[in-house]
């Protein structure tokens, strides 16, 4: 039998040659060949959401079905509505993910009494880490889904991964105009992007945290946000 | 169509003690009848496995049924085309994919089996000096048992998802591909926490998840190695997709700095666009969702100018047997995005729950790839036991025909002289008589004395009508046993219809 | 319209009575109903088993026993779904029988289904009176080959019939053929969930239109002292029509 530094010493090399060949086995080719193309993704029975619709309304409608709290607002109500939200969850720490051409950050700082964390990175601890100490984030999204009632958040320069990830509460601005009919439509979007170009982490979220593991009753916060609050800001 | 021959081997050479693990890893060939009679004699397992099942089965129909209409049978054939196409060109997807993830920043590696993937996680946790792993559900994990090798290797290794966490705890084993824990009751959670954690007991189900909540935070917060596995890859972009409904997947894939996924070969869809219609179609097959709570799309580690996420993904291709069924003759199974949809539909299911497979993988699809992955005399009964209803194949939303196939393994298992001989006998001597209408009434005359015999010596013999009265018999023995130890048995009546044409319809004309 | 019976063998031997009332109903709606006699088993058993070759025998039986009807209409639906699901593969390398094939599968019916979809008949019209409490069985067979609530519909077009639905109605009633010898605790399991769910109903009388899965439930009722009587819809439509007593 092997020991475990023996098995530490091989390498990988053939490894993908080996899979490869029982890959072409059962399919009878003798080297890889060229795939015709895939399936079509047909819209008259994919799509489940349509430009026509009143998309906003629609959101809301199914962001509230999966739990999560919805409220219209403009560019100057904004703050006061975070600041609102901040204080009903008595929130002391606060992180952030906005492309904030609004200074929303700084006024939120202003107005509430708050502090915010900011993630250091670098030193060889994972760069989340005093975003642990947050209890709520505020991010902006870079869209959502009528269709699912989904906020679409993706990593960026500017966007850490944390303030949608990790605190119980979560804290959404999210514009009318980035609302898209359909899934569909999100990823015509990203169609032709090379993957070096597309963000490392795309997330989906639909919805607080929840597990109906035990006994099949449903808790909510698990280890993501126990509360997500959308404020859908009207374009000015 | 081939199968493995022989168990093998190389699961059960390390000498671990993994608790769960004689669950899941039994004894071979493996004989389903003691564990189905415990279960369906077990009020608890009755109780949440059948209620639990039925109710997504339930949700998912009806959520099916109001978000696609009359589409939903050309949305699952569209899913499973997606899935068969893939397959059909696993090649050059396979390519592609390693192409695309690669120029992302990821590190693909290759492993033919699952030795050989958990050689390639603890050279990486080995390279990287990984102290902590933080898991989230992997059913390619639990098949080829990595926990037990990075413990080996001095590696704490924490299940994260909130099921499986406690599975860990309480040295069980899941029982369902999306519901680990289906079969567990929150007092032996409260204990289990009691016990490992030293909390107090407690059994209310939101302040146990604040303390699983408490206790794996510090975890993701200290952990420097992130295991998951992958729902889907995305062959155009070299993406994994993580489906997750509590946020593990994306803590373990963002806190760590080394981010390990291990993903089945099969789990390769072409295009970004696919993803539409397979996301849309799994969290509603599976528990009745539009989405689940988080789709976690990763491609390549942290790019330079992110302020976090790993600084390494590592994507781990297991073969560990996909590439045999990959055949032509068994490659539709590989079809599968455990859903969980045919488990929760299935009547065997419901009443047996997930142990009685003994095998990572039960319900329906388990029946399929566990002989396959195991060899086919290893898991003689799973084939067998289901009546063919075909509730699988109507819930799929990858078109498997799950019967379909159960079937052809049957044929295996006659051919390769695993049924029984006193079996075979039966059949073909069966067969034989139905080949003539004479022998056809022969036997029929027979059956008919013998059954109503039997029925009169019990006193269970009615008289009247000859085409509609009978007799019952409570209590067969020999082979057919089985049948009254549950239920009585009819008799033949007196008269068939066959007599009935003859004499009186005949005549009548 | 000439129709052959194919009575299937468990039909014939324990459950004479619903092939009589499909003849005397199909007759009665203008149907002239031939049996052609050398017909014995259409081999799902041997076929569900594994036993392919043998199975395929008693496919090109059934085929040239059949060859001539115009329509093949049967009384339990597992066998018609036999020859639509699963001929055309079983003899998918016998050319000799190709076309053969083809036809049969298209002209065999479970009789509930020919009634709806080929007959077209409105029981409305013709006076089919049942008073009586009744609940249905629906069998796994006929999810395969594509009826739903034809047995419903015909229902409810008969005078004084009380159809209350069972819960689950839908799900397999455990008998899988072999299955239910094999593996008894799971089979009984399966089978004492239905009783539970023909009890709750209060029906007196199960209508079911496979003799397998009539053999397995009305065996579990017996056994737990339940006392609901087994009809085919058949049965009930000729008694509606004072065909059958």
């Amino acid at each position: 039998m092997k020991t475990v530094s023996d098995v530490l010493m091989s390498t990988d090399g053939s490894d993908r040659d080996v899979l490869m060949t029982a890959v072409h086995a059962a399919l009878g080719h003798t080297r890889t060949q060229p795939a015709p193309p895939p399936p079509v993704v047909d819209d008259s029975i994919a799509r489940l959401a349509h430009a026509n619709e009143d998309l906003a309304e629609l959101f809301i409608r199914r962001a509230e079905e999966v739990g999560m709290v919805v409220e219209r607002t403009s560019w100057q109500q904004v703050v006061a509505k975070i600041v609102g939200v901040l204080g009903e969850h008595k929130v002391e720490r606060i992180s952030v993910a906005l492309t904030d051409q609004w200074n929303i950050a700084t006024q939120v700082l202003e107005q509430a009494d708050v502090a915010m964390v900011v993630g250091t990175g670098g030193n060889g601890v994972s760069d989340l880490d005093c975003y642990y100490d947050a209890d709520a984030g505020i991010t902006d999204v870079q869209a959502a889904l009528a269709e699912t009632g989904t906020l679409i958040c993706t990593s960026s320069a500017i966007h850490s991964r944390a303030p949608s990830m990790l605190p119980p509460l979560h804290v959404a601005l999210l514009r009318r105009s980035d609302i898209m009919p359909d899934m569909i439509d999100y990823w015509a979007m990203q169609k032709g992007k090379r993957s070096m170009d597309l963000p490392s982490s795309i997330t989906f979220i639909t919805g607080p945290s929840k597990t109906s593991d035990i006994e099949g009753i449903l808790v909510t916060g698990v280890h993501g946000p126990m509360h997500v609050h959308i404020l859908l800001v009207e374009d000015a | 169509m081939s199968t493995n021959a022989h168990a093998t081997e190389s699961s059960q050479t390390v000498a671990l003690t993994v608790d769960g693990h004689d669950i899941l890893f039994p004894a071979l060939p493996y004989d389903i009848h003691a564990r189905a009679r415990s279960s369906t004699g077990d009020p608890q397992l009755q109780q949440f496995v059948n209620s639990a099942t039925l109710l997504k089965d339930t949700g998912r129909k009806k959520v099916c049924g109001e978000v696609f209409g009359s589409n939903y049978e050309a949305m699952r054939r569209l899913g499973g085309d997606i899935k068969q196409h893939t397959l059909d060109h696993l090649d050059f997807y396979l390519d592609q994919f390693v192409e695309r993830a690669t120029d992302a920043g990821a590190q693909v590696h290759f492993a033919t089996d699952g030795n050989r993937a958990n050689e390639i996680c603890l050279k990486i946790a080995r390279d990287n000096n990984c102290k902590l792993c933080v898991k989230s559900k992997s059913m390619v994990t639990e098949e080829i048992l990595l926990v037990p090798q990075l413990e080996s290797l001095g590696i704490e290794t924490v299940e994260t998802d909130l099921g499986e966490f406690i599975i860990q705890l309480d040295h069980d084993a899941p029982s369902h591909i999306v519901q680990p824990m289906i079969h567990k009751d929150r007092r032996a959670v409260g204990r289990a926490f009691e016990r490992e954690l030293g909390t107090e007991y407690c059994e209310d189900a939101t302040s146990l998840a604040r303390v699983a909540r408490k206790h794996l935070r510090e975890k993701f917060r200290q952990a420097d190695l992130g295991i998951s596995g992958g729902n889907f890859l995305i062959a155009e972009s070299g993406s994994v997709v993580i489906c997750t409904n509590e946020g593990n997947g994306r803590l373990c894939t963002s806190a760590p700095r080394v981010h390990v996924a291990f993903v089945g070969i099969e789990k390769l869809i072409p295009n970004l666009e696919h993803l539409s219609v397979l996301l849309k179609l799994l969290a509603r097959s599976s528990t009745a969702q539009p989405l689940t709570c988080y789709t976690h799309i990763i491609t390549g580690p942290r790019r330079s100018d992110e302020p976090d996420g790993p600084e390494q993904v590592h994507i781990v291709l297991v073969d560990n047997g996909r590439s045999e069924i990959l055949k032509p003759e068994t490659r539709e199974m590989l079809r599968c995005i455990r859903c969980g949809a045919c488990l929760n539909s299935c009547p065997v299911y419901r009443k047996i729950g997930g142990h009685a497979y003994g095998s990572v993988y039960s319900g329906p699809i388990g029946a399929l790839i566990t002989p396959m992955f195991k060899g086919l005399a290893n898991y003689p009964d799973l084939p067998h036991a289901s009546s063919l209803c075909g509730a699988c194949y109507e819930a799929c939303p990858v078109n498997i025909d799950i019967p379909k196939y159960l079937v052809k393994l049957r044929v295996e298992l006659v051919k390769r002289r695993i049924t029984k001989l006193s079996d075979r006998v039966f059949f073909k001597v069966w067969a034989a008589t139905l080949r003539y209408p004479v022998t056809y009434r022969l036997v029929g005359f027979l059956q008919k004395l013998i059954f109503r015999l039997k029925a009169r010596t019990q006193s269970q013999l009615d008289s009247g009508d000859p085409y509609v009265s009978r007799g019952w018999i409570s209590d067969m023995s020999g082979p057919v046993r089985g049948w009254t130890d549950e239920r009585d048995m009819p008799t033949p009546t007196a008269r068939s219809f066959r007599d009935w044409w003859r004499n009186e319809h005949e005549n009548s004309e | 319209m000439n129709v052959s019976l194919f009575v299937t063998c468990l039909t014939d031997t324990f459950y004479p009575r619903a092939a009589i009332a499909t003849v005397k109903v199909l007759e009665h709606l203008g149907c002239h109903v031939d049996f052609p006699a050398e017909q014995t088993c259409c081999g799902q058993p041997m076929f569900n088993n594994g036993f392919e070759d043998e199975s395929r025998e008693l496919a090109r039986q059934m085929v040239r026993v059949l060859e001539h009807s115009d329509y093949v209409v049967t009384p339990s639906g597992s066998c018609a779904a036999m020859i639509r699901e699963h001929y055309e593969e079983l003899l998918s390398d016998d050319h000799a029988y190709k076309h053969a094939i083809s036809g049969l599968v298209a002209k065999t019916y479970e009789f509930v289904e020919f009634l709806v979809n080929v007959l077209r008949v409105d029981l409305k019209q013709m006076d089919v009176s049942w008073p009586g409490k009744v609940t249905y069985h629906y069998s796994c067979h006929l999810r395969g080959i594509g009826v739903t609530d034809e047995a419903v519909q015909l229902m409810e077009q008969i005078d004084g019939l009380q159809y209350v639905p069972m819960e689950k109605m839908d799900q397999c009633c455990g008998f899988g053929g072999t299955f239910a010898v094999k593996y008894p605790q799971i089979s009984g399991a399966i089978v004492n969930d239905k009783v539970d769910c023909i009890a709750q109903t209060g029906a007196q009388t199960v209508i079911s239109n496979d003799a397998g899965c009539t053999m397995n439930i009305s065996g579990a009722c017996r056994r737990q002292g339940q006392d609901a009587k087994f009809k085919t819809l058949a049965e009930v439509i000729a008694e509606g029509m004072g065909l059958l007593e």
